[in-house]
Order: structure tokens, then sequence, then C-alpha cells
């Protein structure tokens, strides 16, 4: 059920507002619908009303963290909802916590510039068949 | 015998006067009746008659007396006239008048009677009177006067005593009897001899009553027939005792004769028991000798023979009729009778006897060793009158002695080899023994020698052996292999000995010996080898028969700390304080049973035993044999070492207790490391994420071109060096996970293929900028090469080498990455063409913080992180990571990776 880029809500958990603002302005400039959640727990209210179709997820937020986000969206057994973890946390430090097995991708926040998570990003929606090959990165 | 036949013809005529005495009356009275028919021719007879002749009426009143009657009475014939009987007898003849008129006379029987008459004067005189009854009832009496005759009686009486006397004194039997049979007389001697008292003869015995039962009726016959004949006879009868014994006895009977008529019996008897039995003997002797099985034969004075039995005739070929009469030469050859026999008779003579070994000669001229036993007959002068000779051919007997002798030999020899094999003796004493006894039944000792060769050593019987004449060889084998030779045999030939059949004898007993002698050896080794194994074991061993120790071997008392050999005989308790399996092992199906209890020892230690015990026969019965070990120390031992493992247990516990303590902060201080790193990087990230991201927007073409150029260069170095400050702050979190262990691989299956693409692909920026041919040699030609990696971290090993490679290749050079498979490993190289590295340095080039320093390259930036991360993520991937370069030629990393 592919969508168009602009149909395509990315919900972007981040509690660095500086941060949460520039992945929002560069998904907005490529043309999706962001909506963003400071916290964990905000976070898991936004996926349950505005019901998006990917999420980008930091870990390290105070309250609720990025595992128990992810926990809370694979409750959800009617609907598979791509998670992409964006984070400056090493793998090693994820899988301590959460399986690779749960998320669609892992990315860490220093290696990759802005418009670099835009492409991943894209790439995972292609995977699962919410967003048009033909669509360009 | 002449004596006794003497005395009895005295008593026969001593019988005969008075039979003729008697015989006189027998006239008178028939005189008496003639008288009545011609009485004065018979009156003037009776007048003139001695006798004494009256005639009584039949009131006994006397009629008529006759002169020498009243001449003997004193009376005068008127006063006889008229008197009565009864006053002329006396009392007693009174009575028997009465008893014979009321008997006889009344049948008009005469009788006789002795009685007594007075005389006028008064005096009895003994009378024989005579009566007989006259048909008118009267009697005539004829009185005579037996005065005379009395006294001759009395004569007669003592003569008779006399000889009674003298019959006594005979040693057989005298005695009389009536014609019936009736004992009228006997001697002492019959009484000595039936037994019977002589009141017992005298109230009667009958002298068949004395003939055996048996005997009896013929005894009856034969008297009568005798009697009949009236000769005297002799006759042999069993009598009979009183007693009731019986013996035999040989009768001589003469009738008593009277008037020609038999009217008793005299005779003797002689006891035939002695008699009769020597008789017998004699038989028997007779017998004897000629059923003999020896010769027997006599000879007189010079040796001609009087009588040989059968035997001896038939020992030398003969009959015995044919020899008697000849001389004994005729039984020896000319040699045996020169140097045998004639010796032998001489010594006969001269001491009454011989006997021994004699050669004979038969009649067919064989000869044959006899044994004689030859005595000298003498007569009652012991004048030597011959000689008798028993004869037993003993040529089967010498036959017997020779093999019972060899036998004995060998029986000798086996008895003294048997006795040497004791197994107490050393081996070399045993053959010692052996050779030495067997000399000594050798049949010639003084020149015999043996000797035994056995295991290459000599053993003999005598120190100075000599070289063999004779000699036999018998080789003593054991189990099959020769291990030996026994060697028998003389020094020297015996005189008149033949040599072939004379080793006979003693090959067999050597055959003998060598046999016994190989398997006492074989036996004797089986011992020794058990022996020494049951003695050299460590294990105490013992039989025990009911509870007492019969056998042990060393071990065993050393265990107990007993001397050798004190032990046996003691009871098991003494040893096993606690023993009570016996019952258990004798009387159910339990062969064996095996127990751990306390021993005592000879000082009264207690031990610790490992006792087995089994159930053996023992001679027969049921025995047990048992193990013991000695296992003590190993108690002790397993004493410790539970002590041991308790105390060790326990500091095991407190040491896991001090190592969980321990492990907890440990993962608790690790906890906190990785907190740290985590925060550290994340919040050393953070930052630069923000300034990498706004700047990023400002570096894009679009924001570029809107800001001033100075302004735009400012940009650009700002966002280079917040690039190479990110790479910096990676870097050193990496090398602080490796230094920490905190670094693990996420291994998952992936396209090493693209994943080298794309690590090619994502440096595009860097390649064409400076204008390198960076090429991708798929050696593999595969289009997808999987294999089990940690993709981030191998994509970051790929990109900080072909980031070196870049960074030290000049403009335009080339580039390349191969990939190929070797033995089991994913090999991927970079090589590039650049300012490569010295040598110097090359093997420091994966060290940390170290950066190649040369005028070429100068500081190319970067910390000397990127290698000394790399080679320990492939490490980590069990792979190798290699270098190979040299100056201003290039350089070549080469990885390999397992393909798991």
């Amino acid at each position: 059920m592919a969508k168009a880029v602009k149909n395509i809500k990315v919900l972007i958990v981040e509690d660095d507002s500086d941060i949460c603002e520039m992945y929002a302005i560069t998904f907005m400039r490529k043309g999706f619908t962001v909506y963003t959640a400071p916290d964990g727990r905000s976070a898991i209210t936004k996926f349950n009303n505005k019901n998006p179709d990917i999420v980008l997820l930091d870990i390290m937020m105070p309250n609720v963290d990025g595992y128990q986000v992810l926990k809370e969206i694979r409750k959800n057994v009617s609907k598979y909802t791509p998670v992409i973890m964006l984070t400056n946390l090493d793998a090693n430090d994820f899988t301590r916590e959460a399986q690779y097995d749960d998320i669609d991708e892992y990315l860490i926040k220093s290696h990759n510039s802005p418009s670099e998570i835009v492409e991943k990003t894209i790439e995972v929606l292609k995977l699962n068949h919410l967003l048009n090959d033909s669509v360009d990165k | 015998m002449p004596k006794p036949s003497h005395k009895q013809n005295t008593r026969v005529k001593t019988t005969k006067k008075l039979s003729i005495k008697l015989g006189e009356t027998g006239p008178l009275v028939n005189a008496g009746s003639e008288l009545v028919k011609t009485s004065d021719w018979y009156k003037s007879m009776v007048e003139h008659m001695q006798n004494g002749v009256w005639v009584a009426d039949s009131n006994l009143r006397l009629l008529y007396a006759n002169p020498s009657i009243c001449k003997l009475l004193g009376y005068t014939y008127n006063e006889m006239i008229g008197m009565h009987e009864f006053d002329l007898w006396s009392k007693g003849t009174i009575e028997k008048v009465k008893k014979i008129l009321s008997t006889d006379r009344k049948r008009g029987i005469s009788s006789s009677y002795e009685g007594g008459i007075y005389t006028k004067s008064g005096e009895r005189i003994p009378i024989l009177s005579h009566g007989t009854p006259l048909p008118d009832g009267g009697t005539v009496v004829i009185v005579t006067d037996i005065r005379e005759l009395k006294k001759k009686d009395e004569e007669l009486r003592k003569s008779e005593k006399r000889f009674k006397n003298m019959a006594n004194l005979l040693p057989q039997v005298v005695f009389e009897t009536d014609s019936s049979g009736n004992l009228l007389f006997v001697n002492k001697e019959a009484h000595k001899m039936f037994g019977y008292s002589e009141k017992e003869i005298r109230e009667g015995i009958n002298v068949f009553n004395l003939v055996a039962k048996s005997e009896r009726l013929s005894a009856l016959k034969n008297t009568h027939r005798f009697l009949r004949d009236k000769i005297p006879v002799s006759a042999e009868y069993n009598v009979v005792r009183k007693d009731g014994s019986i013996f035999p006895a040989t009768i001589h009977v003469k009738p008593i004769l009277k008037d020609n008529k038999a009217i008793g019996i005299r005779g003797i008897l002689i006891d035939m028991t002695e008699k009769k039995r020597a008789r017998e003997l004699t038989l028997k002797l007779r017998s004897a000798t000629e059923h003999s099985m020896d010769g027997v034969a006599m000879f007189d004075i010079n040796g001609n023979i009087e009588f040989v039995n059968s035997a001896w005739a038939k020992m030398h070929g003969y009959k015995s009729k044919e020899l008697v009469g000849k001389h004994l030469s005729m039984f020896h050859t000319k040699s045996q009778m020169k140097e045998e026999v004639l010796p032998f008779n001489e010594k006969v003579y001269r001491t009454g006897g011989n006997q021994g070994e004699l050669g004979h000669v038969k009649r067919d001229g064989t000869e044959f060793p006899t044994f004689m036993s030859t005595t000298l007959i003498k007569d009652d002068k012991s004048r030597p009158i011959g000689f008798v000779g028993t004869a037993h051919d003993i040529t089967k007997q010498k036959e017997a002695e020779r093999i019972i002798e060899k036998r004995v030999r060998e029986f000798n020899v086996l008895y003294r080899v048997h006795s040497h094999i004791r197994m107490v003796k050393r081996l070399s004493q045993v053959l010692t023994d052996i050779c030495r006894d067997l000399v000594l039944t050798m049949r010639f000792p003084d020149i015999s020698q043996v000797c035994i060769t056995f295991d290459d050593k000599n053993y003999e019987s005598s120190k100075h052996c000599k070289e063999f004449k004779i000699k036999i060889e018998e080789p003593i084998i054991i189990r099959g292999k020769k291990r030996g030779i026994l060697r028998v045999g003389y020094t020297q030939i015996p005189s008149g000995q033949h040599k072939k059949y004379f080793v006979n004898i003693e090959r067999q007993i050597a055959q003998t010996v060598a046999g016994v002698i190989g398997r006492h050896i074989a036996s004797r080794e089986v011992y020794e080898r058990y022996q020494k194994i049951v003695q050299k074991s460590v294990t105490g061993l013992f039989i025990m028969d009911d509870g007492i120790i019969k056998e042990g071997n060393s071990r065993f008392g050393k265990i107990f700390k007993f001397k050798e050999k004190d032990f046996v005989g003691k009871h098991i308790t003494e040893f096993l304080k606690d023993y009570d399996d016996h019952n258990k092992l004798l009387n159910s199906n339990v062969t064996s049973c095996s127990n751990v209890i306390k021993g005592r020892r000879k000082d009264g230690q207690l031990i610790d035993i490992d006792v087995v015990l089994q159930r053996i026969n023992y001679h027969g019965k049921i025995g047990i044999l048992g193990r013991a070990h000695d296992i003590t120390k190993l108690k002790e031992a397993e004493r410790k070492m539970h002590n041991f493992n308790k105390e060790l247990q326990e500091m095991v516990a407190e040491k896991t207790h001090h190592l969980q303590v321990a492990n907890k902060r440990l993962q608790s201080i690790n906890k906190l490391k990785d907190e740290f790193i985590a925060i550290t990087s994340h919040e050393l990230r953070s930052p630069l994420t923000s300034i990498r991201g706004y700047l990023s927007f400002l570096v894009e073409d679009e924001s570029l071109n809107s800001i001033p150029e100075a302004m735009q260069q400012y940009l650009l170095r700002a966002y280079n060096n917040a690039e190479s400050l990110n790479y910096l702050v990676n870097n050193i979190l990496d090398v602080t996970r490796l230094d920490t262990g905190r670094f693990e691989l996420q291994i998952v299956e992936t396209n090493l293929i693209n994943l080298v693409k794309n690590v090619i692909d994502s440096l595009s920026f860097q390649i064409q900028e400076k204008d390198l041919n960076v090429r991708l040699n798929n050696l593999t030609k595969l289009d997808k090469f999987p294999i089990k990696i940690d993709t981030i971290r191998l994509t970051q090993v790929l990109r900080n080498l072909l980031d070196n490679a870049i960074k030290f290749s000049k403009r335009g050079k080339p580039i390349v990455v191969e990939i190929s498979i070797d033995s089991g490993n994913a090999v991927i190289k970079v090589i590039d063409n650049g300012v490569g590295i010295p040598k110097s340095q090359i093997e420091s080039v994966f060290d940390k913080f170290i950066q190649v320093k040369s005028i070429e390259t100068r500081y190319k930036g970067g910390a000397g992180l990127g290698l000394f991360i790399s080679k320990r993520i492939v490490e980590l991937h069990d792979g190798i990571m290699k270098v190979e370069s040299e100056i201003n030629k290039g350089t070549t990393f080469t990885i390999q990776l397992p393909i798991k």
C-alpha cells in the first residue's frame, strides 16, 4: 500500500530540541508529514494518536527511554510500524537492552548527516512497501 | 602183659576148688531116694556115711539118726530119737528152716542151707544141711560138718582179698559178672575209670550199661555168642563213664565156667583213648606223608632207601615202588654228590640234622634245586640207624625269588629316590642324594657310579668320578624338553656278568629314576613358581579350617607382626576381632564375601583389614581361603583426605563467596563502565550531531551560494573540522571499548560484495575530489558472497583502509579492492600506489596512536587509531590483517576472514 511522500507520517522521537528540529526540517523539506516527540511518554501518546508510518526513535531520553517506547510500539500486533533507531549510543549498548529483530535500521546520529538519515529512512519505507520505488532519494 | 594174666589164672584155680566142694552134695541127695527102695543096703550105707543124716516126721520129730550125727552132736541114738529138729538148730537156722518148710518143702523140693547146730554140750557147729521132703510128709536131712570147710573158706577169703588187692593194683579194670552181666567184682581202677563208688557197684550195675548205647546191642549179641562158644575173646567198645563221657576201650573176656557151663564173665578192660589217638595219629601221619607235596624219603644208615613217598618219586621222575632199596646217589649228579650232598650229610651225622639247598637230578638228567631237611634217626641207645629227608622243589621259588629280588631292588631305588624328592631340600642336594643312594642300590655298589647332568650342572655320586666301563644314559625330560641326563653305570665290568643281560636291569632302574626326577623337577618348578607368587604377594593369604589358620604366606604374618609361621594353628579371631563371616560362608550358597574389619596385631595394635574370604576345598573338607590387606594407612589417608576435602570445600565456599562479592562489584563496575562509555559517547556525540547537522544545511549548494564567498570558506572549514572531531571521538570511543573489553560484535549474515561496493560508493566524494580510480576486482566471480560478520564494524574497517589509501595516494593514482577466496577464508585486499610505509615503521603501523611520519606524508590528520581499531576488529572476527608496503610504490592491506 504505497503512499505518496506527503502522505507518509514520520514520528521523530528526540529529546534534544536542536537535533529534533534539524531532522524535522530535513524530512519536511523532502515533503514528509512530520510529528515530533521530546520524550518517551509523549512518543507513545503521539504514536497511538497520529498512527505514524515510520518512527525514528532516540534511546537516551528523560523519563521513558527508547527501549520502552519500542516495546510499546511492538505491543501492537495488528499493524507493523517500521522503527529506525536514531541515537548516539553504539549498537553494543542497544543490544544489551533490545533486539535488532524488532527494528528496521540502527543509525548513529553523529555518523550520518541529516540528509543521509532521510535517505536511509526512504530505503526502509521502500523495503516495507510504504513508498513507491520511483520516489527519488 | 605177663603179670595180669598170671593173676587171672590164680583166680580161676580158686574158683575151681570151690565148685568141686559144692558139687559133692549132689550124689548124696540122690542116695536118699535110693534108700527107700533098698533100705537095708542104703541103711548100712547111711550108717557108714561120714555126713550126719536124720529122718524126721512131719512134726519134725526125729525118727532116725545115723551114728555120724550122733557122734557129731554127742547124743546117743536113743536120745536123738524123738527130739524135735528145732531143739538142734541154732536160732538163725530155725528161721531159715521155717521159711523152707513153708515154701520148698511143701512143694516137695529139696533145699540146702547153711546153718548152725548145737551139740549136746551146747557147742554151735557150722553145718551145711540138705533137706529132702519124703512122700509121707517127713524129711531127710543130711548135715555136713563144715568146720574144716569154713577154715578153708577163711583161707580162701584171705587169698581172695590178696587177689583183690593185687587186682586193685592193676592199671586196667578187672571185673567179674554173673552170666547176665551184673557186676560181681571190680577193682579200684574201675572206680577211678568209670567214676562209680564201691557201694554203687555193690548195689548192682550191669556191665552192658557201661557200653555206649549205640554199641550195646552188638555187645549183648557178642557176649551171648561168646558165652555159648566159651572161648576168651577181645573186643573194642566205646564205654560210658558215670558222668556220661565216652572213651574207647579194649575188653578181654573169658567165661567163668562151672560144670562146663558159663556162669559169668571175667575180664579186663583197657582204656584205649591214648592208644587210639596214637594209632590214628600214625595213620594220619602216614597219610600226610604220602600226600605231602614235599618229597619224603627214609634211608638206612648207609643211604639206602627204605621208604619214599609218591611226591619224592614223582619229583625225581620215578615210581615209589621201584626206589626202595636203591642208594641216594641216584638222585644227584656226581658233582652234586661231591660238592653238596656229602658235606650236607656229614653235618647230619655230626649234629643230628641239617637243612639247606641241595641240587638234585631227575631221571631224565635235568638238575633242579631243592630245599632239603634231613634228620638222623637213632635207636633207644642213641645209635644212628638211618635218616629221614624231606625235599622241596624250589625251582619256581628260585625263579620267584629272582623276580622278587629284582622288584625289591627297584622298590628300594624308588623308595630312596622318593625319600629324597622333598620340596624342603634344595634341588642340588636332592640330585646329589639321589646319585649317592642310587649307587647303593646297584648290584655292585663298589664299582658303581651315578652322575646327573641337569641344566648344565653336574651332580655325582662321588667326588672322584671315573670313566664308565658300562654306562646307561637316560634323558631327564621336563614338559617335553630335555633338560639333563642321568648316567648310571660301572667303572669295571663285574666278573661273571653278561654285559647285555646285566645292563637291562640297571636300564629299567635308570629309566624309572629319570622319570621320577623329571616329574619331581617339573612339579618343583611349578611349586616354586606358585610359592614365589604366594610368598611375594603383597596380599596376606591364608587358609583356615574350622576357624583355625592352617597355612599362610609371609605377608599375612607381616601384617599381624607374627614371625614366620607362628600364626599357624591359631584361631582366626586372634587376628580378626569381629570375624563372623564363617557361618555365612559355610552354611549358605555364598562362596565368597569381602569385608573391611578391624584386625589385631600381635603387639595388640588395631589395624584396618580389607579381607576377602572364599570357600574352598581344603584336603577334601570345606576350608576358607582368605586374602587380607592392611589398609590402615589407606584408611588414615582416606580420613585425612576426607578432612582435607572438607576444609577445601569450606575454603572454596568462602573464596566463592568472596569471588561472588568481587564479581558483583566487578559487574557493577562493568556496568558503570558501560554506562560511562554510553553516556560519554552520547554526550560527546549529541552536540557534534547538532553542529554537523546544521552545518550540513549551510554547506548545501543552495544555502552556500546565498552567503558571501569569504564566509563560505569559513563555513566549509568549520564543517570539515567538525567531521574530523566526529571521527576522532568515534575512534576514541572504539579504543576505549577495545581496551576495556566492552567491544562486542553484532554478527549477521551479509553479502560481502555489496558491503564492499557500498563502502566504495560512500567514499565517492573523496575519490572524485582527488581524481582517483578505485576499482573493485571480484576474483570470486560471485554476485553474492554470504559471510557472517558485524557489518557496521567491517564497513568501518574497510572505510578506514580506503580512507588511508585515498589519503596517501597522489592524484590520478589507481586503488584496487580485490575480493578472493583462499582455503576457507574470504580475502579482501586494498592495494594502493601511494607513498608507501618505510620498513622501519611497518611493524608499528597497527600500534595505538601511531601515524607514519615522513617528509612525504607529513601530518595527514587523525589520531592514528584507525589501523589499530581495524586490526582488532578483524581479529575479533577470528581473522588476520596484514600489511605489505614499499616506499613510493604503494601499500597493500590484506584482510582474511573465515567463512563461517
